[in-house]
């Protein structure tokens, strides 16, 4: 009988200690969900947004991972950067010539040339713009800013207003530089 | 799931332009006569489900040693439309809608309006559950139906920002960004830019160093 009995107290001392540990993962868990509860609004946006959130992040990283592959080979002795090789001067490309002819009219003009050097130390609101080329009004700032919007080498914030160069207009003022280095010295410097 | 949400039997209509939703990157605008639904969840007031005139405007650019990168959106919003949201605020400036209210926007009466935006809500939200909680800030959830019949989302929350649509993805926390469009895609965040455009990878650094690879 007695033996019975430690067996059976035995048995309820795991039980007990089971229980112990089963509360404390219980409690551990939802620490952490206090932790990102964390004061301000929690938006429970349910599985529907949460997968559109995933797939996005999902989306985002395979894209870099593919174009990774393309050009970086991580192998057993190092990595190997693939460089595409560069077109020979003489070379003729296969590019839209409408699109470079639109991107050099707009470059045609000293102000809108004016308005990409402003434009490369940063974004600019209209009136910061007007205050550096005070020689020309807003009506004609504004009409050079639709051309070179046009032509891909600005952008506008909507929301705030704020002008900023794109890409292709870093490349566009550069090339202008280029130039202009060349007409001044003769050659290419 | 979606029969846990309910709409309210009052269909009420904005009195005037309201602004719903403005951050550094968008704006949500409802204009005047635009009608609009409560959203409840289990009794809780979720959000507003709304058709008439609106705009959209979201800034999806991400600024580069590199030169900037990306879009600005504008977008009509003349399709009925789910914010989910805190509706304090919004509720005291909306009042009843009439039936001439109704039938200005195409519906016979209260029904024909309730079983559209049934019918949307059923759509946009495909028979799964999203909840909507919220505690002393505010916070966003717009679902736009797009042209091709899918759904644009906007999450909006303090300075985070969400937006996906059928050609552009752009992500927006506290000065990290992440683009990914038709013209590239874009990491950028403490000062530092990876820009994969058309095989060309550029690594930008602080708008000065940068590392150019092409493929």
């Amino acid at each position: 009988m007695t033996e019975e009995l430690k067996k059976e107290v035995e048995k309820l001392k795991e039980e007990m200690k089971s229980l112990k540990e089963q509360l404390k993962e219980e409690k551990s868990t939802e620490s952490e969900d206090i932790v990102r509860r964390r004061p301000g609004i929690y938006i429970d946006l349910g599985r529907r947004v949460h997968d559109y959130v995933e797939g996005t992040m999902e989306g985002v990283a395979e894209g870099i991972q593919g174009e990774l592959e393309k050009s970086v080979f991580i192998g057993p002795r190092g990595i190997r950067i693939y460089k595409r090789r560069e077109p020979d001067e003489e070379e003729t490309l296969d590019v839209n010539l409408g699109k470079v002819a639109e991107v050099m009219n707009a470059l045609g003009e000293e102000h809108r040339l004016g308005i990409l050097r402003e434009l490369m130390s940063g974004g600019k609101y209209v009136n910061e713009l007007q205050e550096k080329l005070s020689e020309i009004t807003v009506s004609t700032l504004s009409s050079h800013l639709k051309v070179l919007e046009e032509a891909g080498l600005v952008v506008q914030e909507k929301v705030r207003g704020r002008y900023l160069i794109t890409m292709p207009g870093r490349v566009a003022y550069k090339m202008s530089q280029k130039v202009a280095r060349f007409l001044e010295n003769g050659e290419e410097s | 799931m979606w029969d846990k949400f309910e709409l309210d039997s009052t269909v009420l209509k904005v009195p005037q332009d309201i602004r719903l939703w403005q951050s550094e990157k968008g704006i949500v605008d409802i204009k005047a006569d635009t009608l609009a639904i409560l959203v409840k969840r289990d009794g809780q007031k979720r959000g507003y489900f709304f058709h008439g005139q609106g705009k959209l405007v979201l800034d999806t650019i991400v600024e580069t040693a590199e030169g900037a990168l990306g879009r600005s959106i504008e977008k009509e919003l003349n399709k009925p439309f789910l914010m989910l949201t805190r509706t304090e605020d919004l509720q005291a400036k909306l009042s009843e809608a009439s039936e001439d209210d109704l039938k200005r926007m195409g519906y016979e009466n209260w029904r024909s309006f309730a079983d559209a935006a049934s019918e949307s809500l059923d759509r946009f939200l495909g028979r799964q559950s999203f909840i909507h909680e919220h505690s002393r800030n505010r916070g966003f959830v717009f679902a736009f139906p797009s042209d091709d019949e899918k759904l644009d989302v906007l999450v909006a929350d303090d300075d985070k920002l969400v937006y996906r649509s059928a050609d552009i993805t752009f992500i927006s926390e506290a000065g990290k960004t992440v683009l990914k469009g038709p013209h590239g895609m874009i990491c950028s965040g403490n000062g530092k830019s990876v820009v994969i455009k058309r095989g060309n990878f550029i690594v930008c650094k602080d708008c000065a160093a940068k590392t150019s690879v092409s493929t």
